[in-house]
């Protein structure tokens, strides 16, 4: 009885162990991407709203994306890199989660329903963001 | 005759006592939900430790593995509902309730699983498997809103995080547990 206990009771931690292991992988695998033409895909409400190439930029500048019921952000574009500087939202986390350039972690702001993500120009990251 | 009468007063008293149990059970019980409504209101309250939509410690989650590891798994689901529902409307907007009520019981789907198998001395484990899962819900949730498959881009974070603040939470518990042995009720 103890031992098919001790069993069970291994069987968890590997189940642990295997999702932690798995998610640093993946981590650390997809970290690796770097990509060369990056351009940015601005999703609203699962909709693609904008596509925009930011692999040449010379000046930063910014756009105002708007939502319903008064909710905003405020994107600031630069050479290759993206991420929201101003928005309306309580929590602020899009705003702190700071400037992205690789696909690995997009930005979310859940209150105004936006995603914007960063994917390598003609690659298969566009399908499978709208593949819903 | 004597015999009767004696037999429905017995009867009586054990209903009677049967009825007073179950009113400081509930009473204990909204104890218990006072306590996570006030934790899970301090929480929010702190600042966020990292900048990722999701990750937080899920503080009063000790309060909710209290309860499934001194009673069972049905009271924690009431103690967790009534905290969610009560919280959302003190604190939170209609979004973040949905966030809450789909993660809160996932991790709870998940804890009374794990609950089952393992027994309540290897609390931690619990604690994980509830933070993993909330956040998994959460993600659920986020997908449901937003459909877009990309969201899941964030799920190797929010496991990581669900398996540190989850081992957190219960070692917090295991200590909890282990100086208040005195089971109220």
């Amino acid at each position: 009885m103890k031992q098919r206990k001790d069993r069970k009771v291994y069987i968890i931690i590997v189940i642990i162990g295997v999702l932690f292991v798995g998610s640093i992988i993946t981590i650390l695998y997809r970290n690796r991407e770097i990509p060369a033409n990056p351009y940015i895909c601005i999703y609203q409400d699962g909709k693609l709203w904008k596509e925009i190439d930011i692999s040449h930029i010379e000046e930063p500048y910014t756009i105002t994306i708007e939502w319903e019921g008064g909710g905003y952000n405020i994107l600031e574009i630069r050479d290759g890199a993206v991420g929201i500087v101003e928005a309306s939202c309580p929590d602020k986390v899009c705003q702190k989660m700071g400037f992205i350039s690789n696909s690995l972690m997009p930005i979310t702001c859940l209150p105004n329903h936006l995603m914007i993500c960063v994917v390598e120009q003609g690659s298969t990251e566009k399908i499978d963001g709208v593949a819903y | 005759m004597g015999w009767h009468i004696n037999n429905y007063v017995i009867d009586i008293s054990v209903k009677v006592k049967e009825e007073k149990m179950e009113i400081k059970r509930m009473v204990v019980l909204s104890l218990y939900t006072t306590i996570a409504l006030i934790i899970f209101t301090i929480e929010a309250a702190l600042p966020e430790l990292v900048p990722i939509p999701g990750i937080k410690l899920g503080l009063a989650n000790i309060i909710t593995l209290f309860v499934l590891s001194h009673y069972s798994a049905k009271e924690a689901l009431l103690v967790l509902l009534v905290r969610i529902f009560l919280a959302s409307i003190f604190i939170g907007q209609i979004v973040s309730f949905l966030y809450s009520f789909c993660g809160g019981v996932l991790a709870w789907c998940g804890m009374a699983a794990v609950h089952k198998i393992v027994g309540k001395q290897y609390i931690y484990f619990i604690s994980i498997m509830g933070g993993v899962f909330h956040n998994v819900g959460q993600i659920l949730v986020a997908f449901y809103i937003l459909k877009l498959t990309g969201i899941f881009a964030y799920l190797p974070y929010l496991i990581i995080s669900g398996i540190i603040t989850g081992l957190f939470t219960g070692i917090v518990c295991w200590f909890v547990n282990k100086h208040i042995v005195v089971k109220l009720v």
